[in-house]
């Protein structure tokens, strides 16, 4: 494929405009397949690049979305626009589909797609950040789903409350990734790889994760790009090849992170009501001191400043009944008693474990991603966006790892990406959520060569 | 290659949060300086750091130091090493996204550092 990588690290849209204007002066090709990626400072003037792009490109197949950094030739920057512009030697499409339940989206979308596309790159909103009303009800809702959870006597009365609430976070604010993965897939005639970005900014602000395809919003759904023709998909996380028993997995979470520790939890669907007998969130400030509560006013607007941490160093380690593969949940400090997922939970253990996060191996574990490439072409590398406050300026050393092994590639650092892999046949993945579904809340890259 | 600089650090000085762009020869003296803020608000500050500068560039030269920082109130000044004789100044609010400013800084710090050693 041909491409043009174009970005400018400018956050003001008139001296951005100018970087790629004269970037674009020179355009070789003419480009059948863009990719947008907008930082925090550029994505207020979304509209503005959109409008850019169209008047250049009005006939490409387009995707974008906000994201943390990129690295672009010998440079990463965090702020700023990075354009990907490509002469795909096949065919490109991208669809999307609006939405609140994530079956019927996943359904609808795939029907469009069909069993045709050798690839898909799927854009979604892991959890959506609507505005102040919504956050509102979201309280006073999970105080009245608590209160209920509180008065059951059993397990599975308290497990019947948390499924009700499942629902109600997975209609509003919530699209668990294995489920976009698993629907998609069966949709799309199983034999498609999807890589997903499931997007979920570092720092919240109303109206993200933002998405746009061919240059329309896309708000609370999901867009994919659809490739036919030469491309691969590979994902790679930084955890040991996991174990064949519980016991040894135990072992390998005690000696891959930090104060490990064992917690019993209370769990159904995307939602957890305790952990040791305790409300997640509360659990988490009994362990670390360091966090204060939150009250709702306050979250609320962290978010409208767009100043939410939505990372955390601290989470739970699930073990899966039958894969004895991990998921890492980050527990975030929140003004919620019941606490969201990412994943569908109930096919992992009760028995978890509470942790601090370390990469072992350093920022080489994380470039080892290149090391998976099958092709000679252009590389797009989705890192681990945790990468970020874990090394800081040290990713230069993730980049130089990648450069190793690719000559042409854009890394972009965003929300740790997930895919669905079918007849994966390699390394025994910590991360393998469910069948061929892979995703890990940090950890984990992805690769789309083309 | 001083307009290249001047553009390197505009970039710099226009992320959020960041009050001041200072390039800095190793023994103190300004060579750049790019405000985003009024002076008259960073003055205080100012003062002080010139008191100080040298003293911290002179235990970054010989101490061989990757970065040294320090808070000041709510501000924090970060000083990089760009070269062999020139050293990257940066003044931010506490409330700045550090670690996404870091890695912004590493880039500068590159780009500025090919233009004064070529």
């Amino acid at each position: 494929m041909k491409t043009k990588v174009v970005y400018s690290p400018m956050n003001e849209f008139k001296d951005a405009r100018d970087d790629i204007e004269r970037e674009l002066e020179s355009l070789p090709f003419n480009p059948n397949l863009l990719l947008l990626f907008l930082t925090a400072g550029t994505f207020k003037d979304w509209k503005r690049y959109n409008e850019l792009f169209q008047k250049h490109f009005p006939d490409v197949e387009m995707l974008g979305c906000v994201i943390e950094g990129y690295a672009a030739g010998d440079e990463i920057w965090t702020r700023g626009i990075v354009a990907l512009l490509g002469e795909f030697d096949g065919e490109v499409k991208v669809y999307f589909e609006r939405g609140n339940k994530v079956e019927e989206v996943c359904s609808r979308l795939g029907a469009r797609i069909g069993e045709k596309y050798d690839s898909i790159l799927a854009m979604f909103p892991a959890i959506y950040f609507p505005g102040r009303l919504d956050f509102a009800r979201l309280f006073i809702n999970d105080k009245r789903y608590y209160r209920r959870y509180k008065g059951q006597n059993t397990i599975e009365g308290k497990k019947e409350v948390l499924r009700e609430f499942s629902r109600y976070m997975e209609e509003h604010f919530i699209f668990p990734i294995d489920k976009v993965l698993k629907y998609l897939s069966e949709s799309t005639g199983r034999s498609t790889p999807i890589l997903g970005m499931n997007l979920m900014p570092m720092e919240a602000k109303i109206g993200t994760p933002f998405i746009v395809a061919n240059y329309k919003e896309v708000g609370r759904g999901i867009a994919a790009m659809c490739l036919k023709g030469k491309v691969n998909i590979s994902y790679h996380d930084v955890y040991p090849e996991r174990a064949t028993s519980f016991e040894e997995t135990v072992e390998m979470i005690e000696n891959s992170f930090s104060n490990v520790e064992e917690v019993e939890v209370v769990k159904a669907g995307i939602a957890i009501g305790e952990i040791s007998g305790i409300p997640p969130v509360q659990f988490l400030r009994e362990k670390k001191a360091a966090y204060d509560e939150m009250r709702e006013e306050e979250f609320i607007e962290r978010v409208e400043k767009g100043a939410l941490q939505a990372v955390s160093p601290y989470g739970l380690s699930f073990i899966h009944k039958n894969l004895l593969s991990v998921f890492f949940l980050g527990l975030l400090n929140s003004p919620v008693n019941i606490y969201p997922s990412l994943v569908e939970l109930d096919e992992f253990y009760e028995t978890s474990f509470f942790m601090g996060e370390t990469f072992k191996g350093g920022t080489k574990k994380f470039s080892e991603i290149a090391e998976l490439k099958k092709m000679n072409g252009f590389d797009l590398f989705l890192l681990d966006f945790n990468t970020i406050p874990a090394f800081r300026k040290e990713i230069y050393k993730i980049l130089d790892g990648i450069k190793a092994h690719s000559e042409r590639s854009l890394s972009i650092f965003t929300t740790t990406p997930s895919a669905y892999i079918p007849n994966y046949n390699g390394k025994r993945l910590f991360s393998e959520v469910d069948k061929n579904i892979f995703f890990n809340a940090s950890g984990a890259n992805g690769l789309l060569e083309f | 290659m001083l307009s290249a600089i001047s553009r390197i650090l505009d970039t710099l000085s226009m992320e959020e949060g960041v009050k001041m762009v200072v390039l800095y020869r190793i023994d103190g003296v300004p060579l750049f300086a790019k405000l985003n803020v009024p002076k008259r608000e960073i003055a205080p500050t100012l003062y002080w750091l010139e008191g100080q500068i040298k003293e911290m560039l002179y235990q970054i030269s010989t101490q061989n130091l990757d970065e040294a920082s320090f808070k000041f109130g709510r501000t924090v000044i970060m000083l990089y090493p760009v070269s062999r004789t020139t050293v990257l100044g940066i003044m931010a609010d506490e409330e700045a996204s550090a670690y996404k400013l870091d890695i912004d800084i590493k880039t500068s710090c590159r780009q500025i550092g090919k233009l004064v050693t070529s």
